[in-house]
Order: C-alpha cells, then structure tokens, then sequence
C-alpha cells in the first residue's frame, strides 16, 4: 500500500487559511444576536438560507470540477480549521481531542466511546462520526459557481453517527430527508429560491454536553487546554446549551417516525404491485407534508411551489446571507505544482455584499 | 475481482493506532487495557483482522432474512459474502453499512444495512426498490442498482449513478481506498453509467 496517505500531510497552504479565516466572520456575521439560536427549539442553532440557484447539469463541467476541487480540498479545509484558534477551540467542544487530533491528519473527526463485546465476538469499537457536508449542495448553480460551493463557508462538519435504527445522532439526515431533499428533488430547470440548512457552527451539534455558565464553559475549554471563546462564540454556545436544556443534543423523537415509515408503510400486506405503489406514494406525500410544515410560500417541493398562502407551521430564522456570492478569499483548487505551497497568498479580490439580512 | 485484503489490514492496523491513541485508551484501567489488548491479540490469532472483524454467520443469516421480510429483497451473494470478511466500517466519513445485529440500537457498531436503508427508501421514496444502499460518503451513495444488478455509485446530492462497477469486491476496495486516502485517478477504470434517471 504504498500509495496511502496515512502519514503526516503537508500544512495547509495559506489561501486555505486564509479562506477558513474568512468563514469565521461569516458566521460570526450571520447571527450577531445569541437569542436567535434557540428561535426554533427543534432545530436550535439552524436558520433556512435562502438562495437562489438552479440545479446544475449533473453531467455537465461545473458539476463534475465541483465535485473534483471539493474531494482535492477536504482534508486541507480539516488542518486548516483546527489550525485557527476560534476553529480549534470550537472543534475541541464539538469533536473532542481525539477528533482535533484526527483532523490535523486531514481525516474526519470521530471520537472512540466503547470496545465491550461479548466472549463470543469479536472486539470493536462504538464510534462517534463526524462528516463534512455541503450547506448550499453541490448540486445547485449559485452566482459564485464553484468558488462560493466550495469555500469552507459552505461547510458543515455535522454527526452523522447512526447505531442500527436508531437516527437520533444523525442530523444531517434529518436536515437532508426533511428540508433539503423534497426542494431538490423534481425541481424545474429554472433559477428557484432554494431554502438551504445553515447551522450557526461550522460543527454541528456545537457540544456534546451542557453549559449552565459561561465558567463552566470556560472551566471545561480549560481543562481541554483551550483558551476561552470570544464572548460572542461564548453567547452563542450557551444560548444552544440553553434550547437543549444542558443536555446533549439528539434529533427530536418525533422526526424519527419519517425514517422508519416506509417499513410500516411497506408491510407484508402491501407487497402486490398496485398496493406498493400506493404505499410509496403515501409516503412521498407524507414526507411533502411534514417538508411544508417547514418551508415558505415560495419554496418548491416535489417540483411544486408552495403558493402565497402556504404559512409554515414551525418558525425557523429565515437569512439571505449572501454567501453565494463569490467569496472574499477563494480556495485555489489544488493542483500537483501548488501543493505544497504553504506562505504564497492569493490576492483577495472584492467582496460581493457581505451584509446579512434576517427575518423570524 | 475479489476484496483486497491488504486494504482490510491496512484499515484494521489504523483502528488499532487510533485506538491505542485514544482518549478512551488511556482512561481504561490497566486491567481493562491489559484485557482488552488480550482479546485484539486473540482475535489476531483466530485470523480476524482486529477490529474490522467480519461477521458472524448468523448474523449474516438474520440480516439476509430481514431484508427479505422487511425490503422485501434478497441481498446479492456476493454482499454475503463480503460480510464473512467485514462487517461494515466507517472511516474517514466513508461508511459500508454492516449487518444487523441481533443487538439494542444503542450497543449497535454503526450503520447496519437492513435499518439504513429503510431510512433511505423513507427519505427518499423514489429509491425504494431500485437501491439497496450498500454505503456512503460525503459526496456519494454506494448502491446495488435492484434491476439492473450492477454496483453503482449515486451522486448523494442529485441521486444520479455516477459509476458502476463490476463487481460488489470491487466497489468495496474503492471505498477502502476512499477511507484510507489511497489516489485512486489513475488506477479507477469503473465505466461512467449511461444516461438514467432516478424517477420520482
């Protein structure tokens, strides 16, 4: 195997740092005031960006160079997130130490819980994983093409841990199945408002235990050797402690039920053909009602909009962050010859509108 | 095309480093590390790769039995017998789904591929019975296409089949060469699939 990369990587280069720097202040900027993250208690931390896109031509150059950049830059963005003060000490909250430790290697975080087993079975490990995910998908054109997909104000580093069928640690699915996936799917070939999950973190969920104060948040980073947070970060994980009431947070029990429908939908009873499709159709029409009962008026689901007089159920904190503009630090894609370079900085080009503007 | 078990090792001999890395190592009693170290040497020695163990048998029979009852499928031989070598693993945000285990969710090893895909097909309707999701990352879905009986590779944001290979072994080996950061550009020659759709 000498092809494997499981040795020390080289240091990210600066435009990657530079470009993580930059992705700090945007989230900074998306939510100045801490009270918003507790907005929507089933979701906390989590406003609905809205942007308009198209879907991309999955065969065509932008989606496949997308795809491309984004594989060549993903363990650069890990070393260059741990590498900044506020990312490293927002990662040792979110993904503990050995999740820190992983990412300097460029790998996702994941943290080692358990080896029990029994007698008769073989050892293994109960893991908590960790994956990078996309905000605005990779799948939608947006005014800053690639450079705007693929810049780490894109990303989220969320749980995706899934024991057996038990989803209650696995939020991006639920964000996936329940908000993003319906307004993807069958979406007209047009440029649409697409209302993309953007978490307050660049980890989601932020913690993985509770903050009753602001010293005992600090106590804890102490004893992770991390220098406190800047009273904003500090605010606004405490707010997010504060809607889970100072316990871990799990996906809500009642979002669960759309993981497990189509097996109830699909039993022995509704093997013929004709039954089946029906149960299939029942579910899809399930899964629309539920995306409603998040989504505004002019949101598409299924190829649908919505319509004028479609008021939401659940208030989630709607932004137009305007992070698709193209970014103030582009990521460079990563070729062969600029590999290596750690100090040559990329001349900044102008910001398109950084303002952000937020309704409730 | 068969599993590459060199890879399996390499994938075994990571866990183990991390492992003995690991926060969880170091605060296990010397008792507790001293047994637990005999029990990855004693796998070793019953020719188990520690820590990325394959499964057992009648842990592949219950979950052959429940994709049957529950998707009502039957799952590709050839998955089967990849389980006999190893029973799903998650590294490096790639994930192969293992069995299910006769096990409370909470004592379950990860992703297990009877719950995943009812979870799957739930999310995403249109992919019931044209996808056994097989596995996953960041960027795509690893699936058995149920009509065409090839091994594909969605796109996890567009669904679209992306590639296909010819053999489930080897759409594994690429996933532990995704998990294990191995370049694969120049050595992957999985044919691009035709034009087809997922319908809605």
């Amino acid at each position: 195997m000498s092809a494997s990369k499981n040795h020390p990587p080289p240091p990210p280069r600066q435009e990657m740092i530079d470009a993580v720097a930059e992705a700090i202040r945007d989230f900074e900027k998306l939510a100045p005031d801490p009270e918003i993250v507790g907005a929507c208690p089933q979701l906390p931390g989590i406003i609905l960006d809205r942007v308009l896109g198209r879907p991309l031509d999955r065969k065509g150059e932008e989606y496949q160079a997308t795809i491309k950049d984004y594989d060549k830059i993903r363990e650069e963005y890990f070393q260059a997130l741990v590498s900044h003060p506020i990312g490293r000490t927002l990662a040792l909250l979110a993904v503990g130490p050995d999740g820190v430790k992983l990412m300097e290697a460029g790998r996702s975080p994941s943290t080692l819980t358990d080896t029990t087993a029994p007698p008769e079975r073989a050892v293994r490990g109960r893991r908590v994983n960790y994956n990078c995910h996309h905000i605005i998908p990779k799948s939608v054109a947006v005014t800053g093409g690639r450079a705007a997909v693929n810049h780490p104000s894109n990303f989220v580093i969320a749980n995706t841990t899934r024991r057996g069928r038990d989803q209650s640690q696995n939020p991006h699915h639920f964000w996936h199945s329940l908000l993003l996936h319906p307004q993807t799917h069958n979406a007209p070939n047009a440029e649409i408002p697409i209302y993309v999950v953007r978490p307050l973190f660049p980890f989601y969920p932020p913690i993985t235990q509770g903050f009753k104060s602001a010293e005992a948040l600090r106590e804890h980073l102490k004893n992770l050797g991390a220098p406190p947070l800047p009273e904003a970060w500090e605010n606004r994980i405490l707010a997010f402690s504060k809607t889970t009431g100072h316990r871990a947070y799990s996906v809500p029990k009642e979002f669960h039920e759309i993981t497990r429908a189509f097996g109830e939908l699909y039993s022995k009873a509704n093997r013929e053909d004709s039954a089946n499709t029906a149960a299939r159709d029942a579910l899809a029409r399930k899964v629309e009602e539920l995306s409603a009962q998040w989504l505004p008026g002019d949101a598409y689901i299924n190829g649908r909009q919505l319509g004028p007089d479609h008021v939401p159920k659940n208030k989630l904190p709607i932004v137009d962050s305007n992070l698709t503009a193209v970014p103030e630090t582009p990521v460079p894609t990563k070729t062969k010859s600029n590999r290596k370079r750690t100090q040559t900085r990329m001349t900044a080009g102008p910001k398109v509108g950084a303002g952000t503007s937020m309704k409730v | 095309m068969h599993l590459k078990t060199e890879l399996l090792r390499e994938l075994s001999d990571l866990f183990v480093g991390d492992l003995r890395a690991s926060q969880y190592y170091h605060q296990l009693s010397p008792e507790d590390r001293t047994t637990l170290e005999n029990r990855l040497a004693g796998d070793a020695a019953r020719g188990s790769r520690p820590l990325v163990p394959g499964a057992l048998p009648e842990d592949i029979e219950r979950t052959e039995q429940a994709a049957h009852d529950e998707l009502g499928i039957d799952l590709p031989t050839e998955l089967l017998d990849i389980f006999a070598e190893v029973d799903g693993f998650s590294e490096n945000g790639v994930s192969l789904y293992g069995t299910d285990q006769d096990l409370p969710d909470e004592q379950t090893y990860g992703p297990t591929i009877v719950a995943e895909n009812l979870s799957l097909w739930s999310a995403m309707p249109e992919t019931a019975e044209k996808y056994l999701f097989i596995g996953d990352s960041d960027l795509w879905y690893f699936a058995f296409d149920l009509e065409s009986k090839q091994f594909v590779v969605l796109s996890r944001s567009t669904l679209e089949p992306v590639h296909s290979f010819g053999s489930a072994a080897e759409m594994i080996n690429d996933m532990l060469m995704q998990a294990l950061r191995i370049n694969s550009e120049e050595g992957n020659a999985s044919p691009p699939v035709p034009n087809k759709t997922v319908n809605g």
